[in-house]
């Protein structure tokens, strides 16, 4: 799967690029705006990692671009610009998330596989893991066709360590991942761990091996092939 | 004060100064005048009596007669033998009684003396100057009724014609009370003869000007100020993400890797916070609503009850429904409630809205610094890890709102109340 990177600053989009080479994405790079139209106009992409604020020109108008050729790549804004206005006008312009800087690598992840998910499948949307599947229009999740019980924070975990597969994710990425800007506000991540703990025990009780390894000091890896 | 009323007062005041000199002048000038008159008079009948006695040839005897009989019947004249001869004529003015008038009367005099036959005579005219009086009231009437017809036409002008001068002032005056920074538009005046009016439009025009220009530039700067700090911040976090997929570090770096995670993400959260400040000073939430407290209050306590072990107890006698901004409120009650949690150590937290304020309290050791606490950069207590901007935001977003924000230490708990 083809992801186009459009970032200026070439230590924040090589560290993108390193993190997603490992899962199956073949990542390009545009690092100015004339590039950045250049690529979008050759090629199609799954999805399209925009920062907005590049030399040359405005990212907004790139995604006017590429909606106005008609063409339905996923775009995901990742801008400094964090306040509420900013985000809606690009959504509103056509992007299909925001993240604001500085955001986690895994958050990004994941968000690349759920917009490339949504642009896929369209209404039939399913991820199948091992012996999980997950249904996400019905938000269910299924573990050998038995039906497991899981809150819609647990699901979202879970989605969330399935998009970042093998990977050491922080529990400051976690506990921003489930209470967005709130995450702040609290100095503890015991949450995190009573939110995993019940996650596991609701998968392993259902027959489910346990794929979450806790990393000590660190936080947790969802290992599997 | 009106201007127009600034203008006329004076104006006023000196009118009446004018008139309250006007009739002592008159009275004055009426005086002599009339005293003038009188004293030319005596003097002509003076010299009438003179010639027509001695005219008369009377002797000694009939003449002193003729003198007493006159002296009864002419009030006023009276001629009596005087040894010696005065030196001049005198003039004067006296009251007294006049018993035909039955009143205290003003009378001018002249006493003088005459030579009759060859013997001197005292001559002594007196005259009621009981007319002058009328004349002073009718002076001082008219001089009033002037004085009242000057005053009514002061204000007339005033009401009319200034006003009508003054209208490019009050036009300007209206277009700069509807001036607002936040639309980014200049001021347009309307143009003016006057020429002390198109300066002061001048002025204002360039001064909305730079200060359109100041507010922009500040705002560009906050902006991005918060956006080359993001950047490098997301640098090191991606870094670090990516660090701590290396499997050839020992346990101890990785530790050591992680624990960088958190202050970047303080780092982050002050910049954010920061600009939050910066933008509400600079008035860039503008779009309010109605915000109901207690569907406000019930939103996010039942989120945050996801994320901590403290209970939180809701009080909420009667909703009330606050004219803000929905993000600045939620701002406001985010900020509180973190804080309550921050530093409540898993105990109970209470949120009330009484009597339309608005109360969260947690436990606590000590009280904080109680006068510094909504203010920015304070650290209310030694041992708070915070940057010291939750509470500064809660001060600001009160500021903007009128609302009166307080803190008290009692029974072992910090009281953080908002009285709306």
């Amino acid at each position: 799967m083809k992801i186009l990177i459009i970032e200026d600053e070439p230590e924040l989009s090589s560290s993108i690029i390193k993190y997603l080479s490992g899962e199956n994405y073949l990542c390009e790079l545009a690092s100015s705006f004339a590039e950045a139209i250049e690529k979008i106009t050759l090629y199609d992409y799954e999805c399209i990692i925009l920062d907005l604020m590049l030399p040359g020109g405005d990212g907004m108008n790139i995604l006017r671009e590429i909606r106005r050729q008609g063409k339905g790549d996923g775009v995901i804004i990742i801008s400094a610009k964090g306040s509420l206005e900013n985000k809606l006008e690009g959504l509103k312009s056509g992007a299909d998330d925001y993240l604001h800087k500085p955001f986690h690598l895994a958050e990004l992840a994941a968000r690349i596989q759920s917009v490339i998910r949504r642009k896929q499948f369209g209404s039939s949307n399913s991820v199948q893991e091992h012996e999980i599947h997950i249904d996400l229009l019905a938000r269910t999740v299924k573990v050998n066709d038995t039906e497991v019980p899981l809150t819609k924070k647990e699901i979202d975990l879970l989605l969330y360590f399935i998009g970042n597969k093998n990977r050491v994710i922080s529990k400051n990425a976690i506990a921003e991942h489930l209470s967005g800007d709130m995450a702040d506000m609290f100095d503890s991540y015991d949450y995190i761990y009573a939110h995993i703990k019940n996650l596991k025990k609701k998968l392993t009780d259902a027959g489910c091996e346990n794929y979450i390894k806790t990393i000590y000091g660190t936080g947790y890896k969802w290992e599997g092939v | 004060m009106k201007l127009i009323n600034t203008t006329i007062r004076p104006l006023i005041w000196y009118a009446l100064f004018v008139f309250a000199l006007s009739v002592p002048a008159f009275f004055l000038l009426l005086n002599s005048v009339w005293a003038s008159e009188l004293d030319e008079y005596h003097e002509a009948m003076k010299g009438r009596i003179v010639t027509e006695l001695n005219e008369m040839k009377l002797d000694t005897a009939e003449l002193h007669r003729f003198l007493q009989l006159w002296s009864r019947t002419e009030q006023g004249i009276t001629i009596v033998p005087e040894t010696r001869r005065l030196k001049n004529d005198s003039f004067y003015t006296k009251t007294a009684f006049d018993k035909y008038y039955g009143e205290t009367e003003k009378f001018r005099g002249m006493q003088t003396t005459i030579v009759l036959g060859q013997h001197p005579y005292r001559l002594s005219i007196v005259t009621n100057m009981e007319e002058t009086d009328e004349t002073y009231y009718m002076v001082a009437a008219l001089s009033l009724l002037f004085f009242l017809l000057m005053l009514a036409g002061f204000i007339w002008i005033a009401r009319n014609y200034s006003a009508k001068i003054w209208l490019p002032f009050y036009d300007t005056l209206a277009r700069l009370r509807r001036f607002d920074l936040k639309t980014n538009q200049g001021i347009d005046l309307s143009p003016t003869s006057i020429d002390e009016f198109k300066e002061l439009n001048t002025s204002i025009t360039e001064l909305t000007r730079n200060s359109l220009q100041t507010y922009q530039s500040q705002k560009e700067f906050t902006e991005n100020a918060s956006h080359e700090l993001q950047t490098p911040v997301a640098i090191l976090r991606s870094k670090i993400d990516l660090l701590l997929q290396d499997d050839t570090f020992t346990k101890e770096q990785t530790e050591a890797i992680s624990q960088l995670i958190q202050p970047l993400s303080r780092l982050s959260h002050i910049n954010r916070n920061l600009l939050l400040v910066v933008k509400i000073e600079h008035y860039q939430f503008g779009d309010e609503e109605q915000v109901s407290l207690k569907q406000l209050i019930s939103a996010i306590s039942a989120q945050i009850r996801d994320y901590t072990a403290s209970d939180i107890v809701l009080s909420i006698e009667q909703d009330l429904t606050l004219q803000a901004n929905r993000f600045l409120a939620e701002t406001m009650l985010n900020n509180l409630v973190g804080n309550a949690i921050r530093h409540g150590g898993n105990h109970t937290i209470h949120i009330n809205l009484v009597q339309g304020e608005l109360t969260v309290s947690n436990a606590g050791d000590k009280s904080l610094t109680s006068e510094k606490l909504f203010k920015r950069y304070s650290h209310a207590s030694p041992d708070s890890p915070g940057a010291g901007l939750g509470l500064a935001i809660v001060g600001e977003i009160c500021q903007k709102y009128g609302w009166k924000p307080s803190y008290e230490f009692k029974d072992g708990k910090h009281f953080f109340r908002i009285k709306f």
